[in-house]
């Protein structure tokens, strides 16, 4: 719980912004400044007092706005000091007209949540305000070396891009970072389109042992989508089944196929 | 100028409900309105229930559009709010933009498409919007085949092996032959007989000759291969 000192104007050359704030980088936002110069600032940035300075917590870029209209003091909620990674939870949650935030640090926080909280992704949820499949893709980024991170925070890979190459650089028992950040330079270099991009985990999982530009090269392969056209007889037996095993039709079939395939030794 | 609780009656109605009846550029006003009078996306998602403020950001990102591309909003043309909102993502002059939402009309693109046209296009910079849209639909291109899976009645399996004997081939081999003679060879991908069914995989032009041969001689295609084996051996033996 965050405890408020008080509400002040309080002159903005004296507020520091520390070097982990989670908003390192600053884009013009036009929306941004047209509003404050038209209705002034609706909410307060939040800072704490650090020496004889104050330390911003929540609003960088409305300190930003306020700053290039030539303003000298701000309107600050000031509250007591906080660590780095209550600052960057906060920060996180109360960033107003929220855009997306750099990846690392809302892996971090996700990744502290998720230990400080022993598991529960729904506690996770509530503190970030943030669906379940987002929270789950953060906390998924626990493997990713730091070289993807990097290119991340470059704006050269997507998010996504580096969990699916991340993933492409995983068999079961192994994690071949090396194979990973190859795959990551690639797709960074446009030799994969998105949807090539989405293939690499599963490519990878069927062919562990293939060099990143095997992978690479199978990925940009057109896919084949078998469908399976079968007898009556058969679909009757295999919602029997699926009844039985208490699985949709279409999941009984891919087992039946697996368990007989395998049986024959065909792999 | 609306109320704020119409502002709200219309972000309950479309956003909770996750069914976008209204034309989304005038969703998006009243989000805009109403994160002004809230303060934050946060608190406007919160005032109406959404778990996450993302769709307020999404639809808000729609009045950043150019004029053009909000015009087919308005005239009902462009319904997808999450493709202009991948659109408005889009760091490229405003030309571009028009051109992908266009795009999107007439040929009929999913904002899923969208997405990754966007993406791609953020990264190759020296690409025309036109390019990376081929890139993409081309990538997204999958090779339909199909594996057919069709009965062997006893006595029909009984004839093809007494006639493949007398050929000197095999049964496979017949069965391959005969039906080859009504379709296409080359839209038959691999062919097995097993005991009492045989499997044919075939491309997609085969299946749909297979189906439309299949209709036409009013046979279930289940039983397509077996029949024809049967009538070609019964009325016109080989040799």
């Amino acid at each position: 719980m965050l405890k408020t000192i008080g509400y002040r104007k309080i002159p903005i050359e004296k507020i520091e912004i520390a070097s982990d704030y989670v908003r390192t980088r600053i884009e013009e936002d036009e929306w941004l400044e047209t509003s404050i110069g038209r209705l002034g600032l609706i909410q307060p940035i939040v800072v704490f007092p650090k020496d004889d300075k104050y330390q911003l917590v929540v609003g960088r870029r409305r300190l930003e706005a306020l700053r290039k209209q030539g303003e000298k003091e701000v309107e600050a909620r000031i509250i007591e000091p906080v660590d780095s990674m209550i600052a960057k939870i906060v920060s996180i949650v109360e960033n107003e007209r929220r855009r997306s935030l750099p990846f690392r640090d809302t892996v971090t926080v996700c990744q502290y949540l998720y230990q400080k909280y022993k598991g529960s992704i729904e506690k996770v949820m509530e503190d970030l305000h943030m669906s379940r499949n987002d929270v789950l893709k953060y906390l998924k980024f626990v493997l990713v070396p730091e070289e993807i991170v990097q290119m991340v925070e470059e704006g050269k890979l997507k998010e996504r891009e580096a969990e699916a190459s991340t993933l492409a650089g995983l068999s079961e028992t192994t994690f071949d970072k090396n194979k990973a950040i190859t795959i990551a330079e690639a797709i960074a270099k446009g030799e994969l389109t998105p949807e090539q991009t989405r293939r690499l985990p599963d490519i990878s999982t069927e062919n562990p042992k293939a060099s990143p530009s095997e992978i690479i090269s199978v990925a940009r392969t057109r896919p084949i989508r078998l469908t399976l056209v079968l007898p009556k007889r058969i679909v009757e037996a295999l919602d029997r089944a699926a009844d039985e095993y208490r699985m949709d039709r279409k999941d009984m079939a891919k087992t039946a196929l697996d368990s007989w395939l395998s049986s024959m030794g065909y792999y | 100028m609306l109320t704020e609780e119409e502002d709200l009656a219309i972000l309950i109605s479309n956003l909770k409900s996750r069914k976008i009846k209204r034309n989304p550029i005038k969703v998006a006003e009243s989000c805009e309105r109403l994160t002004q009078l809230y303060g934050s996306y946060v608190n406007v998602a919160r005032k109406i229930g959404l778990d996450s403020p993302e769709m307020i950001r999404e639809f808000e990102a729609l009045l950043r559009l150019p004029p053009e591309v909000k015009k087919l909003y308005e005239d009902g043309k462009l319904k997808s709010a999450v493709a202009g909102y991948w659109i408005s993502r889009m760091r490229r002059i405003d030309e571009d933009k028009k051109q992908l939402a266009e795009a999107i009309v007439q040929r009929k693109l999913t904002a899923h498409d969208v997405r990754d046209i966007v993406m791609y296009a953020e990264r190759m910079h020296n690409y025309t919007i036109d390019k990376c849209i081929e890139i993409i639909k081309e990538s997204k291109q999958v090779e339909k085949q199909y594996l057919i899976v069709m009965k062997l009645p006893d006595e029909t399996a009984r004839m093809l092996e007494r006639e493949a004997s007398r050929l000197g081939t095999t049964p496979k081999l017949l069965a391959k032959q005969i039906i080859g003679e009504i379709m296409e060879q080359k839209d038959i991908l691999s062919f097995a007989v097993r005991k009492s069914s045989i499997m044919i995989r075939v491309a997609e032009e085969g299946f749909r000759a297979m189906e439309m041969i299949a209709k036409k001689n009013k046979v279930e295609l289940e039983d397509f291969a077996g029949n024809i084996i049967r009538t070609r051996l019964e009325h016109e033996p080989s040799g």
